[in-house]
């Protein structure tokens, strides 16, 4: 009889700046595009007054914690797990374990009204111009309990050359989540508290979870030589309803340890080889696309009935908390199965001096929600069918490691690559229909790869005023009304001399996904308890399309990036309408129309193929000398400098963004390059 | 020892599986409540109302859509410039869906109450007779909501119900002539208007909300009858699904006439409590929720209890705003200004040059040019020289510098100085290009809060939206009457209302239809009411015929200038006024034919065959 526990609590604090609009960051990357130059932060370069700029929410003045105010979140979680095991005398082992974490997070916002001025010479006096009066204060709080229970049953035997290892287990999962929100308009910016005559909105929701799964597992192996899996799991979630709630999951494996064979001991400089192939299914109840942590249906979506606290109206001066009826509830819907295939091989050379796998895999889902849309509703009727279990998708891809490690005298070194290859292809869609062949073309995603970029493809510039008079295909949907010398010129795929969907054809990989190709190059030097490691990652084969601030000139009434600006086509004399057009990248500017033909029709010349590689970490370490820590008692003292994220090399740098963002106008947080400093010791 | 450890292992077991629930995956709902509570508890079926009285369709409110406040012909869109906003600005014809409705998920849930309230076993006879009056009216509204859109459309009145069985055709209905779905709300109406109670109330439907819709859906379709069948070539189906017999005007007239005799025979009168400053009290009587006579049903707002909205975050003149973003977004328009008739009663055409337009005309304050006006524009409109919130706002475009032959135009920043020290710019522009800011010289005072802090985010405003007044009322009465030929009830109806405005006694003599489509227009602009009024009389795509030569078609702005002319004591530290196409206003209003009834949508054919399309989709 054996019985334990583990105990782990956490806390952790963030703290920063709170800046009024979505998040707090958006506003402070957002103003580097959109602050004028002409422009100062403070009115007469005062720093006790805010300037007022054209657009006082972009002023940088205002992000600072005594102005705009702060935004903190504290998080404290408790994590414990108790287990007993019992081992019969006859190989049984029972063992039961259960878990519970209970995490809260206490969110407090407040954000601070200020003045902003403008200042007049003539009087040296600084005049109120805005601001914000709009203060906020918010405080959340969360509390989320989950239990985790599992009683397992494992037994281990070997008959001679036999080895049988057999699991059968029952689990349960169930979690609550409390959330509460006070909102306020606080009367000052100096105390934190709520009062309820300042408060203006109150939130509360509450989310359940639940699961249940039976697992059964069988191992099996015939010298080491020979290896067997079975496995299966049946498995329920609460958000199905009482008859498709349980899916049943199996799996096979096999593995042949070549290199164990009789024959194969002559070959002397293969120290392991073996093949493997499995087949394994597994269900999810979340999303597919999107937010895959999300649920696959709203809870409860398998009752009828109606919703409380859906809209509302005042009547007669006093809130009345709206309630309507639910739709059709959703009663077949169940798991989606996630079906798993994979060939691949493992191998050791050399003494162990090369080690690599090589894999092909599959991973298909299958019962992806789609309405059964062949029974046409009429949609008079005011509700629309449910989703079933109907489409399915695959991944499909190759990935492989090599990896070398020897030493030469007291260097001990490795050097690895890794490539993962894969992308996704959609599979059947439930009765496809299509109105047209062009319509097939261009929406169907029957047995078809996934996330085709369709968009316009560039032939060439407009080189003249003249060559636009004389156009002969209507270029931008007005006439070639609109266009200029420099402006983008499109091929007109299905020759009809209009530019309009009718032309868009591939014109790039998956936008905002992962990358088709994947690859890794890592290695490690050793001498004398010096340690150098490094690690590169790699991608390319995805597209990124330049939008908004990275596109149209003066978007929003702000500035642009200097390339857009200065390398772009333009008169002669700018003063001179009769002046020839000098060439450039970026076709001439517009002030802030983000209409004209070159930027509202999605086209090839704002996509680039990212590739890149960048050194993702380096770490430098030293372990000081046994003889000298053992003394003082430390087993080992490890002291390393380490930084991430040190370099790139990648093909977006003229654009003046990182390769890993996805955000088309660059305004998302950015990578970071961290430094660390650490030691480690070991008692 | 052991039995301890034994004795844990068990405690660690029972706490692992013994909190046993019936069934572990089975949980309660907190917020779903089964048909039989519902229609069993007064108080949860209030909550079922309250549910459709906010979803009542508009095509303008100060929440659903308001933006598209702008994408007419009384303002331009002058607030942020994102592609999705500034559109309006450059609409190069409406799209034939724009106006679309298939309203059917709100019709279910009607019908779904109609019938639970007819089953439930709890209620009383007099409660099961008040909240069937009331879903009636919610969906002979929506209905109506439908069809000036649509035209006819399936009148469904029961919750339709699908069986599982893999065919659908049962439930197929085709669409109703739109003769009969105006029938159709005048009947349920009818039957209705003696059940409803709700007296007093002016966020629930009563008697008067009943006769007022009743009122005003019958004078749509007295027009369609009258004015579609006037046109070169009438939009009809041969089914009658689209166009409604001429030979009907005059009884849907004389119903609308008569709904708006009793309506006003009510205990209604027009808010008249500000008679010192008659602007003002035109502002009130669109703002004040209490004591205000003249409310027939709004829809209401509670800011203390957090149901509020950001109208006046948007649109409050930008030197006013308290937030940090927004303002300015709905620019009333020089062509809305100008429709407000001089008290003396000629034409409100704004005089900018003298008589033989040699030269501009000089006004001492930027007010001037304003005055003698209809007091419903200063109730509508902040235009320059006026206050609001007892604050002056600053509106100047700039300077005229007379160069010894002509003005030279400066404009500079935002309450920037010209080198004589005096003011270039106002704080609240125009600005040609500027986003949040005017560029017609014109805001918004109409449904804008003037209540401390009600333009930020966090407060937000609880102005109501007016679904119903007694002043659309008296309109409708006066256009029913003048219709049907009563031209001296017509004439009683408007000089009523234009005496409110500061006109006098029965101040117009004579009438025509002119006149009275333009006394809607100044007395009910941005009250979502514009663009079905040209469409019903058949003349939106006269009006907004998209040529760039039609000053209906495009919009102006008046741009206020101090005159720098040193030595000319006469001129000099005056003001002149400029009219030109508002800056940002790009494309001459296009409405189409094909606009009168909008597109039904694929989807909507595809499932039902019998839904036949609107003309020309």
């Amino acid at each position: 009889m054996k019985i334990g526990t583990q105990l782990a609590a956490r806390l952790e604090r963030r703290h920063q700046t709170g800046v009024p609009g979505y998040d707090d960051y958006f506003n402070p990357l957002l103003s580097l595009y959109t602050n004028w130059p002409t422009e100062r932060p403070y009115a007469n370069d005062n720093p006790n007054y805010i300037n007022a700029t054209h657009n006082i929410n972009v002023n940088p003045a205002t992000y600072v914690e005594d102005i705009s105010g702060y935004a903190d979140s504290d998080w404290r979680a408790l994590k414990s797990n108790f287990y007993a095991q019992y081992s019969f005398p006859f190989g049984l082992i029972a063992k039961a374990t259960y878990s519970y974490n209970y995490t809260t997070n206490v969110g407090e916002n407040f954000e601070y009204t200020y003045n902003a001025y403008t200042y007049d010479p003539a009087t040296n006096t600084y005049n109120i111009n805005g601001g914000n009066q709009n203060p906020f204060r918010r405080k959340e709080r969360r509390e989320i309990a989950e239990n985790f229970g599992q009683f397992q049953l494992n037994y281990a035997k070997s008959f001679g050359d036999h080895s049988f290892d057999v699991v059968a287990a029952y689990e349960r999962y169930d979690s609550t989540d409390d959330y509460i929100e006070l909102i306020s308009n606080p009367p000052n910016n100096t105390v934190p508290l709520i009062y309820f005559a300042d408060q203006t909105a109150l939130g509360n929701t509450y989310g359940v979870s639940a699961r249940a799964g039976y697992i059964a597992r069988i191992n099996y192996n015939y010298k080491q030589k020979y290896l067997l899996e079975a496995l299966g799991r049946y498995d329920g979630s609460f958000l199905f309803r009482k008859d498709s709630r349980f899916g049943f999951f199996p799996g096979v494996s096999a593995g042949w340890v070549i290199s164990k064979e009789k024959f194969f001991s002559q070959i002397k400089f293969v120290d392991n080889l073996k093949l493997r192939v499995s087949y394994g299914q597994t269900g999810t109840d979340r999303q597919p696309y999107g937010d895959t942590n999300a649920p696959l249906v709203a809870p409860f979506s398998y009752l009828q009935g109606y919703d409380y606290a859906n809209g509302g109206a005042v009547l007669n001066g006093s809130l009345v908390t709206g309630v309507s009826p639910r739709g059709l509830p959703i009663t077949n819907l169940s798991w989606i199965t996630s079906i798993s295939k994979n060939i691949g091989i493992d191998f050791a050379l050399f003494n162990n001096k090369l080690t690599g796998s090589f894999d092909f895999f599959e991973r298909k889902r299958t019962g992806l929600p789609a309405p059964r849309y062949d029974i046409l509703l009429p949609s008079e009727v005011g509700y629309s069918l449910p989703n079933d279990n109907l489409n399915s998708d695959a991944n499909r891809g190759m990935e492989g490691i090599l990896t070398y490690r020897s030493k030469i005298r007291e260097v001990e070194y490795s050097i690895g690559a890794n490539a993962t290859l894969s992308r996704l292809r959609t599979l059947d869609y439930y009765k496809p229909r299509f109105g047209n062949s062009w319509d097939e073309y261009r929406n169907s995603g029957v047995d078809r790869w996934a996330n085709v970029n369709f968009g316009y493809h560039v032939l060439g510039r407009f080189q003249s005023q003249d060559e636009i008079d004389n156009y002969a295909i209507n270029n931008d949907g007005q006439g070639n009304r609109t266009l200029l010398p420099g402006d983008l010129k499109f091929e007109d795929t299905n020759g009809d001399g209009i530019i309009n969907y009718m032309d868009e054809r591939p014109i790039g990989y998956a936008q905002g996904g992962l990358p088709y190709l994947n690859v890794g190059i890592n290695g490690s030097v050793t001498w004398k308890g010096i340690t150098l490691q490094f690690d590169f990652a790699g991608a390319s084969m995805q597209t990124f399309q330049r939008e908004y601030e990275l596109q149209i000139p003066f978007q929003n009434n702000g500035n642009s990036p200097a390339y857009l600006l200065n390398d772009r086509w333009h008169r002669a004399d700018p003063f001179n309408p009769n002046s020839e057009w000098i060439s450039g990248t970026y076709p001439a500017l517009r002030k802030d129309n983000p209409g004209l033909s070159n930027f509202a029709y999605r086209n090839d010349f704002w996509i680039t193929n990212v590739r890149y590689l960048r050194l993702k970490n380096l770490l430098l370490g030293y372990s000081l000398p046994k003889k000298w820590m053992e003394s003082i008692g430390f087993k080992n003292v490890f002291v390393y400098a380490n930084g991430t994220n040190i370099f790139s090399l990648d093909n977006l740098k003229d654009f003046e963004i990182d390769p890993e963002i996805s955000s088309t106008n660059g305004i998302i947080y950015p990578q970071q390059r961290l430094f660390n400093f650490g030691f480690n010791l070991t008692l | 020892m052991k039995n301890i450890k034994i004795y844990i292992g068990l405690i660690i077991c029972t706490i692992t599986f013994s909190a046993c629930k019936k069934d572990f995956l089975e949980r309660e709902p907190q917020s779903i409540v089964v048909e039989d509570q519902v229609y069993g508890d007064p108080k949860l079926i209030e909550g079922v109302l309250a549910n459709l009285y906010n979803r009542i369709p508009t095509d303008a409110s100060l929440t659903n859509r308001w933006t598209e406040h702008t994408a007419y012909d009384d303002a331009v869109w002058s607030g942020s410039g994102n592609a999705g906003d500034e559109y309006r600005n450059n609409i190069i014809s409406y799209p034939v869906d724009r106006w679309r409705l298939w309203d059917y998920g709100f019709i279910r849930d009607v019908n779904l109450g109609i019938e639970g309230v007819q089953k439930s076993a709890k209620l009383t006879a007099q409660q099961k007779a008040q909240f069937n009056a009331e879903f009636r009216f919610l969906r002979a509204y929506d209905y109506f909501e439908m069809v000036k859109r649509m035209g006819g459309v399936p009148l469904v009145t029961t919750p339709l119900v699908y069986d599982y069985s893999g065919d659908a055709t049962n439930l197929q209905l085709p669409r109703s002539k739109e003769v009969d779905v105006y029938d159709f709300i005048a009947t349920e109406l009818d039957a209705i208007v003696n059940n409803i109670e709700n007296n007093g109330s002016t966020s629930r439907a009563n008697k008067y909300a009943v006769l007022a819709l009743k009122c005003r859906a019958m004078l749509y379709a007295g027009s369609l009858a009258k004015y579609n069948n006037q046109m070169a070539s009438p939009i009809t189906l041969p089914g009658g699904e689209v166009g409604i017999p001429a030979q009907r005007a005059s009884d849907f007239y004389n119903k609308a006439l008569d709904a708006a005799k009793q309506v006003m025979a009510g205990p209604y009168s027009l808010y008249k409590s500000n008679a010192a400053n008659l602007g003002e009290n035109f502002y009130e009587a669109l703002t004040k929720k209490t004591g205000n006579p003249e409310l027939i049903l709004i829809q209401d707002f509670l800011q203390s209890k957090g149901f509020k909205h950001g109208f006046s975050y948007d649109n409050i003149a930008r030197s006013l705003r308290e937030d940090n973003l927004a303002s300015s977004a709905i620019a009333p328009t020089l062509n809305l200004v100008e429709k407000y008739e001089y008290l003396d009663g000629t034409a409100g055409n704004l005089k900018t040059r003298n008589v033989d337009n040699s030269d501009y005309v000089y006004y001492t304050n930027t007010q001037d040019i304003f005055a003698n006006k209809d007091a419903r524009l200063y109730g509508t409109i902040i235009y320059p020289g006026t206050s609001f919130r007892n604050t002056p706002v600053n509106i100047q475009a700039g300077v005229a510098l007379w160069n010894g032959t002509t003005y030279q135009i400066i404009e500079g920043d935002l309450g920037a100085k010209y080198t004589d020290g005096k003011l270039l710019t106002g704080l609240d522009g125009p600005q040609r290009s500027a986003l949040d800011l005017s560029n017609t010289g014109f805001y918004l005072r109409k449904f804008i809060d003037n209540t401390p802090l009600a333009s930020t985010r966090t407060r937000g405003t609880d102005i109501a939206w007016i679904r119903f007044r007694l002043g659309e009322v008296y309109l409708n009465a006066a256009e029913a009457a003048f219709e049907l030929g009563q031209t001296a009830s017509a004439l009683s109806y408007i000089n009523t209302l234009r005496e409110r405005a500061g006109f006098g006694a029965n101040s117009l003599s004579a009438l025509t239809i002119d006149r009275i489509r333009n006394e809607r227009r100044v007395e009910l602009a941005f009250e979502d009411h514009r663009v079905w009024d040209l469409a019903r009389w058949r003349i939106a795509d006269k009006v907004w015929n998209g040529s760039t030569s039609n000053p209906d078609a495009m919009l102006y702005a008046l741009y206020p200038y101090r005159v720098v002319r040193p030595g000319d004591a006469a001129r000099n530290d005056k003001y002149i006024f400029i009219k030109q196409v508002a800056p940002r206003f790009k494309t001459p209003r296009f409405y189409q034919i094909a606009n009168y009834y909008s597109s039904i949508d694929q989807a909507v054919l595809n499932n039902n065959p019998k839904i036949i399309r609107n003309p020309f989709h």
